[in-house]
């Protein structure tokens, strides 16, 4: 099949302000249009990974597929400065975007989670009505490690400059004064911060009632899954849950400099998806 | 595959370097020598070491002098299996 589509942009309320949506929707839409929602990840990550959502959601269309991009208050083209983005509000407004496609008609809801965003996703996904299925792409398992590794980016733009890098725990300090921190011209309110610390995959794996399909991207076949990633993913399987591990070989598009894509995982995706359909 | 090679594998998989990477030896410099060494490749590259080593960097770690060349990288991974 290659179906054609029309890509829609539209603003909706969401608690805060108005968010910005962009919908792929096919020209021969049905009842069970299938309508994936993408739950990005965050900052330089998001930027990074963003034109991989959009080749996904280009693919997907052509499959006869919908697509869903919400962008949560303070990020992106939705209403609010960065420094107003919170990991709570982030989950309302997913959940938001979620009901935004119902209204619009799609009976059958699909997440695409991406890094942090995966994360997020496990944390409302009891809240779906009409769940079909749930596509994680590198998904962060510990809120607190992605933090120290964001964290990082900080120190390690101080190199080579004459400025005090800092340490994590003097960035723990300033937040708990309920102040900002900017890490790579991102202003990261304590909101975020400490609501992505105390995001842990593993409190979420007693969700076990649709098929997941579990994306690791590999650099070269040198390379291995995380052994953390694999230990979540056989205690999910131990917790009744469908998880379906696919690793895919091609560049860490969400670290690497902008427009490193990797075709790949967009076909593994895709294809994951026709075979369970 | 000794560490140093092990070493130059993770950094031009992290980096994406692919067959520019294929000369490197412990000599070869990298902040500021190699245009993809941006933060975030420092924080990927300290990730995939973490990941493949099971080790934990410091916040002082961190540093200009441990990034500077593949060998001052080496050496540090080395203190820490040790």
């Amino acid at each position: 099949m290659n179906s054609t589509y029309k890509i829609i942009p539209e603003y909706i309320d969401g608690d805060l302000g108005q968010l910005f949506t962009l919908l792929y929707q096919p020209d021969d839409l049905s009842d069970v249009t299938e309508c994936f929602i993408v739950a990005p990840s965050f900052a330089e990550e998001m930027n990074r990974c963003r034109y991989m959502c959009t080749m996904l959601a280009q693919a997907l269309a052509e499959q006869g597929y919908a697509f869903l991009s919400v962008d949560s208050y303070g990020v992106g083209d939705s209403e609010g400065d960065f420094v107003d983005a919170d990991w709570e509000q982030g989950n309302k407004d997913l959940l938001t975007g979620i009901a935004y496609a119902q209204k619009l008609g799609f009976k059958n809801i699909s997440i695409v989670g991406v890094r942090l965003g995966a994360l997020q996703a496990m944390q409302i996904i009891k809240q779906i009505d009409n769940l079909k299925r749930l596509i994680l792409w590198q998904p962060v398992i510990n809120g607190q490690s992605a933090l120290t590794q964001f964290l990082r980016i900080k120190i390690a733009a101080s190199l080579g400059r004459n400025e005090a890098p800092g340490t994590i725990h003097d960035f723990d300090a300033q937040v708990e004064k309920g102040e900002s921190i900017e890490v790579a011209g991102y202003d990261v309110s304590p909101g975020l911060y400490k609501g992505m610390k105390a995001s842990l995959f593993k409190d979420y794996i007693d969700f076990n009632t649709v098929p997941v399909g579990w994306f690791t991207t590999l650099t070269s076949e040198d390379r291995k899954t995380p052994r953390a990633d694999i230990n979540m993913i056989e205690n999910w399987q131990q917790n009744g849950a469908t998880v379906d591990h696919r690793i895919i070989y091609g560049p860490s598009y969400w670290q690497v400099h902008e427009r490193t894509l990797v075709p790949g995982l967009v076909d593994a995706t895709v294809e994951y998806i026709m075979e369970e359909s | 595959m000794d560490l140093t090679e092990e070493i130059v594998s993770i950094v031009r998989d992290v980096l994406n370097l692919g067959d520019r990477a294929s000369g490197f030896d412990s000599s070869t410099r990298l902040i500021g020598s190699i245009p993809e060494f941006d933060s975030m490749a420092v924080v990927g590259l300290i990730t995939a070491l973490e990941d493949e080593y099971g080790c934990v960097f410091e916040d002082d770690e961190i540093s200009e002098e441990v990034f500077e060349t593949i060998e001052s990288l080496t050496r540090l991974v080395e203190s820490k299996l040790s």
